[in-house]
């Protein structure tokens, strides 16, 4: 068990040059937060200094803090610099492990796309593993030798709302030798539908993220190896199609839309473990149910227009998530989706496999949303624990946020009013329905409230209760645990935990 | 971390010959000992630390300790303010003990310090706070010296270009 000492170290009189002393690994890290600029002035202080900027295994390069339009001098000395740099990495074999380059190609000289396109092809021969690209000023078209990498595991495209282009699909066979294992496209924008016909030859994609991406009104995703898929704010999109990805099995789908067309959403997802879905409804929904599916988040926002057919609809569209969700045994889902799935008259739903249900809410729990709630916990019969957790909202409600804030101000006496008549409701509602079953809640409460009627329903309601913990962030009225104590069964534990 | 289990302590002996007792807890958060500590603990053996002084494993602990309940904010403080030497050692040792989130820390934290020095006007100010010997020939060495006289502050683009130069 000895441990011995390769890397040299200066005496502790800090007259040495402790920098250039360091061990390369973890200078390469330090320069690595470097930009351009800075690795130039540091590069230009000893021969070492530069020996590490050039052997550097991550390098980030940019033009974007630097460059003042229209200067070509600056512009030429930019490119110069990289171009002697990367020739000089060639000549000695430097390897690249990630490169990250951010690039405006706003007045670009005429040589400048062949530039960075050969700045690429040096990286793939260099055996890149991450690249980030983050372009912006000219559609920037992928590079074959991109998509082809034979040491690529990362590809991270940023064209900050502009066009990308794949490769003609001539190319796909190159995709052969691909072994890309995450692509991540945020705000670009597709025109044609290269990026879906080059997707399936990715054998060994296993993270797909799509964030604000423009430009299409429908895309299908079918990939064999995708493990993983997220798809965040593709406003312009209209129909969504996630089909034949045998191996996915956590989707994440954040999705709001101010309404211009209708919208639907079909998967076919054999193998989904974990379901995610937050934002607006959509007019056509249908899911094939997963017979793996463990875990699932609902996050949804009321659907906005509310005609006669369009109700019948929205019912069978919940219907259908609802029974899609019916082998989850983890559920989260928020306050204001249960009340939407009460009013649309999907409740009580028949969820047997549910043992955690976590009810998300933003504001203290309205008698509605109470009533909604007991309603969706009739249906589960086989519920161990709930939690009632508080978070900031997620999604600002377009459709209510105006309501909502004339609501909160006006406060005080109206929210009292509320409160008492849900207490009678509430009441009324322990004596008729069928008790509950779970034997744990975890309750946080919402800063400056106590909800206490409704910890008291559900002590009521909840006969085989066996722990109840109460997580409070400001000090609880004096009263408040005498008054519990009151109403919880014998056997039931009370804890209360004072949050920072 | 629970609290039932006994907590053991590690024993280690630092370059500067003390002996420090580490919690098992803060310990285990060290990589290249992680492996090691059920050994160590089973035969009452004192892990050497042969380039980590007591001053700088004290502040690694300290940091540790942190971490473990409250991430980022409390360190951030600590590792901003400590000067230039300080962060060095502490590089050292977090990178020898591979503390993986304190290295990203003051990495980072060395790394403004680098671009902070570069934005100074003169190399030889740039050298001298963060200790870097020049090892240029001196022919080299005098060129530069000659432009910097003639150009006065180096504008941003003349660096890019001279050490495009340079490269060469």
């Amino acid at each position: 068990m000895e441990i011995t000492m390769q890397d040299p170290v200066q005496d502790e009189d800090g007259d040495g040059d402790r920098l250039s002393s360091l061990p390369d690994r973890i200078v390469h890290r330090i320069i690595s937060f470097l930009t351009l600029k800075d690795l130039a002035r540091f590069s230009f202080t000893s021969r070492r200094c530069q020996e590490l900027c050039n052997s550097t295994p991550t390098l980030s390069l940019s033009n974007i803090d630097i460059l003042k339009p229209d200067d070509i001098l600056c512009r030429l000395s930019i490119n110069a610099f990289l171009h002697s740099l990367m020739l000089h990495r060639c000549s000695h074999r430097v390897k690249m492990q990630s490169l990250s380059l951010r690039w405006s190609f706003q007045h670009s000289l005429p040589d400048e796309e062949f530039r960075v396109w050969s700045w690429l092809q040096h990286a793939v021969n260099s055996g890149v593993r991450e690249f980030n690209l983050n372009i912006t000023g000219k559609p920037f078209s992928l590079p074959v030798c991109v998509l082809g990498c034979k040491s690529l595991s990362s590809l991270v495209v940023n064209t900050n709302n502009g066009v990308l282009r794949f490769p003609s699909t001539l190319s796909l066979s190159y995709a052969s030798s691909s072994t890309l294992r995450k692509l991540i496209l945020e705000y670009v924008r597709m025109e044609d539908d290269g990026f879906q016909q080059w997707l399936p030859s990715f054998k060994f994609l296993k993270v797909l993220c799509l964030s604000k991406v423009s430009g299409m009104k429908s895309m299908r995703i079918a990939s064999s190896s995708i493990e993983k898929l997220k798809i965040v704010s593709i406003e312009s999109l209209c129909h969504i199609q996630i089909q034949e990805v045998e191996k996915l099995n956590e989707l994440y789908i954040l999705w709001e839309f101010k309404k211009c067309g209708s919208k639907s959403l079909e998967i076919s997802a054999p193998n989904l473990q974990r379901f995610v879905w937050a934002g607006d409804t959509v007019d056509y929904f249908s899911m094939r149910s997963s017979s793996h599916l463990w875990r699932a988040v609902i996050g949804l926002l009321p659907p906005a227009n509310q005609s006669r057919g369009r109700e019948d609809a929205c019912k069978a569209n919940f219907d259908e998530l609802l029974r899609s969700i019916h082998s989850t045994k983890n559920l989260t889902l928020s306050i204001e989706f249960v009340e939407i799935l009460l009013e649309h008259g999907c409740l009580p739903f028949l969820l047997d496999n549910l043992v955690t249900l976590n009810i998300r809410r933003s504001t203290r729990i309205t008698g509605h949303q109470v009533q909604a709630l007991s309603s969706l916990l009739t249906g589960t019969t086989k519920l161990y624990h709930l939690i009632i957790s508080t978070l900031r909202r997620i999604l600002p409600n377009p459709h209510n946020s105006a309501s909502d804030i004339s609501h909160s101000v006006s406060a005080g006496i109206n929210i009292d009013v509320t409160v008492i008549t849900s207490l009678e409701m509430i009441n009324s509602m322990a004596s008729k329905q069928l008790p509950f079953k779970m034997k744990k809640i975890t309750m946080e409460l919402p800063n400056g409230e106590n909800e206490l009627e409704l910890i008291k329903y559900l002590l009521k309601s909840a006969e085989k209760l066996e722990e109840m913990t109460i997580s409070y962030s400001s000090p609880l009225p004096s009263y408040f645990s005498s008054e519990l104590t009151k109403y919880k069964k014998p056997f039931t534990k009370l804890h209360l935990h004072r949050k920072p | 971390m629970s609290s039932s289990k006994k907590s053991r302590i590690v024993k280690f002996k630092t370059s500067d010959d003390k002996t420090f007792e580490v919690e098992e807890a803060v310990a285990v958060q060290f990589e290249t000992i992680k492996s090691m500590i059920d050994y160590v603990c089973a035969n009452d053996c004192t892990i050497p630390l042969p380039n980590v002084n007591a001053k700088t494993l004290a502040m690694v602990v300290e940091w540790c300790k942190k971490h473990a309940d409250e991430r980022d904010q409390l360190m951030e403080v600590d590792v901003d303010e400590a000067p230039g030497a300080v962060l060095y050692d502490l590089l050292v040792a977090a990178t020898y003990l591979r503390v993986e989130d304190l290295i990203h820390r003051v990495s980072q934290r060395v790394s403004k310090m680098v671009i902070e020095i570069g934005k100074l006007p003169e190399e030889e100010d740039v050298r001298k706070t963060i200790n870097i010997k020049s090892d240029f020939p001196p022919q080299v060495e005098e060129e530069l010296r000659k432009l910097r006289r003639t150009l006065g502050p180096l504008s941003d683009v003349l660096v890019l270009f001279v050490s495009s130069g340079l490269l060469e």
